[in-house]
């Protein structure tokens, strides 16, 4: 069992890092890898984004994103997470967050990703500001948007 | 004390890291928020948020999160984070 959790700057090498999970795994009865990989949007709200700002509570967020993983272990019984969440400024279609999940069934590997990502977004002490054309946006929880220089949170959708 | 701001709060308090005194050399958790209130400009408008229950924050404490029972002292850093937004 393996939990490893990461804030990076970089990208990850996906094919190398894959079949290396997949190859440890095979070993313990695992025959299920679910990758998932979020990117910066292009457009939000009709509006070219520039670029999206990430900076996180490193050691705060690093105890966050290892109490998730070890809970996933736990909760759907599945081999290894591995939870990276980049931070510095990022440009559209340049990655975000890696979650990747082996397990001995495809169902507690997509399971267990799914439920993973969710805790990330609402528990790390992970932040972004969108830069757009039409201005900056700090976004709030799950997609609420606060202009910068502007009057109070707009309840705009992710 | 050191308090630090994290996100957006950083735009409503005009800052990232500010170092306060408090007035008895320490204060209790509970009381926190008002104390800062009073010895860091802008936040008042956080709480104000908070109320409105626009948003919720999270304190810590030397790096942990703050407990009811808690007493910080004119050493400690306390951190104000905003809700979560990663991914």
């Amino acid at each position: 069992m393996v939990v490893r959790v990461g804030i990076i700057k970089d990208d990850v090498e996906l094919d190398s890092t894959l079949k290396a999970l997949a190859r440890a795994a095979a070993g313990k009865g695992c025959g299920a890898l679910v990758a998932f990989m979020g990117f910066v949007k292009g457009v939000v709200e009709g509006s070219a984004v520039r670029e999206l700002v990430y900076e996180a509570h490193e050691s705060y967020a690093l105890e966050k994103l290892r109490e998730i993983g070890e809970w996933a272990v736990k909760e759907f019984g599945v081999e290894d997470v591995v939870i990276l969440h980049r931070v510095g400024a990022l440009r559209p279609g340049d990655p975000t967050i890696y979650v990747i999940v082996t397990a001995p069934t495809r169902g507690k590997a997509f399971e267990a990703a799914a439920q993973v990502l969710e805790r990330v977004k609402h528990e790390a002490p992970i932040y972004k500001l969108e830069v757009r054309e039409d201005g900056e946006y700090w976004v709030i929880g799950d997609g609420r948007r606060l202009r910068r220089g502007g009057a109070g949170v707009e309840g705009a959708e992710a | 004390m050191k308090v630090r701001f994290y996100g957006f709060l950083r735009d409503y308090v005009g800052g990232k890291e500010f170092e306060v005194s408090l007035k008895d050399g320490s204060v209790k958790a509970s009381e926190l928020p008002e104390v800062l209130a009073s010895l860091v400009p802008g936040f008042v408008k956080v709480l104000d948020l908070v109320r409105k229950g626009e948003v919720d924050i999270i304190y810590l404490l030397n790096g942990k999160p703050l407990r009811e029972g808690d007493v910080v002292n004119d050493s400690d850093v306390v951190e104000v984070l905003p809700p979560a937004s990663g991914g």
